[in-house]
């Protein structure tokens, strides 16, 4: 079975195309300031992001399929969104998969943790996890230029 | 895809008295008399709520309307925050291998209006 090595959500995964990947901008905590009235139920901030996951292969499971599930709860413990991506190790000496999974939103509904849980398909065991915070400020506090929404 | 919330799952297509299950719009009687964009509004500003029994999974009215290129009806600056670090990382004794540098503290990722 494959092991989980690195796992982490962050504002954007680079692919360089010989193969060398870099992790930009890893979440810790998210600020959010309120403009006007509280947000409403469910409501979602506008940003890709990027769950990257590195696993390290067994060569002798070669050519052998596996799922990963990444499942992203939202700050109230509700499950926000889930993603599968099938991976295969087709080369004995090749090691590593790296995955990216991108989403276009944030949940930001409430304050807590954003909690990322990786697992196997068809494996009742969960691999990995990684949280960031959404934190709520009052108006004014820490206020910063607003720029417009990059996609 | 119904033209009012952008629910793409419609079992029947936007006419002839079906209804959307997402915003419960009844085509061609609702819109009879109201355009989509003014039915949407509405939907909106009731909390976007789901009309037919239980929402699907994952369902988010929210992102439903991001998705479809819809301007959200809230505004809310979003920060990237970090703790800044400062240190020395070593191997063995004093061997020294690299700097970790203070983060800025704060990115502006954006804003959704």
């Amino acid at each position: 079975m494959p092991t989980l090595k690195i796992i982490a959500a962050c504002e954007r995964v680079l692919f360089d195309q010989e193969g060398p990947v870099s992790v930009v901008n890893i979440f810790q905590r998210m600020n959010v300031q309120l403009q006007a009235a509280p947000l409403p139920d469910k409501a979602v901030f506008q940003s890709l992001w990027s769950v990257f996951t590195l696993w390290e292969n067994d060569p002798k499971e070669v050519g052998q399929e596996f799922t990963q599930v990444i499942q992203v709860f939202a700050p109230d413990g509700s499950l926000f969104v889930e993603n599968e991506w099938s991976f295969k190790n087709t080369d004995a000496d090749s090691t590593q998969f790296k995955i990216r999974a991108r989403f276009p939103t944030l949940p930001i509904w409430a304050e807590g943790d954003v909690i990322v849980r990786v697992r196997l398909k068809n494996i009742d065991a969960e691999q990995g996890s990684f949280r960031f915070a959404i934190r709520y400020l009052p108006r004014g506090e820490d206020a910063k230029p607003i720029e417009p929404t990059k996609a | 895809m119904c033209p009012v919330c952008f629910y793409d799952k419609m079992p029947d297509p936007p006419v002839d008295y079906n209804i959307c299950p997402c915003c419960g719009t009844e085509f061609e009687h609702d819109d009879e008399v109201r355009t989509h964009e003014q039915l949407r509004d509405y939907w909106v500003s009731s909390g976007a709520k789901w009309f037919f029994r239980e929402p699907p999974l994952f369902w988010n009215p929210w992102q439903q309307l991001v998705a479809a290129g819809v301007q959200l009806p809230y505004v809310a600056t979003v920060t990237f925050a970090g703790t800044s670090t400062f240190g020395k990382v070593t191997a063995g004794g004093d061997e020294f291998i690299a700097s970790v540098y203070p983060t800025t503290g704060e990115e502006v990722l954006g804003i959704a209006a």
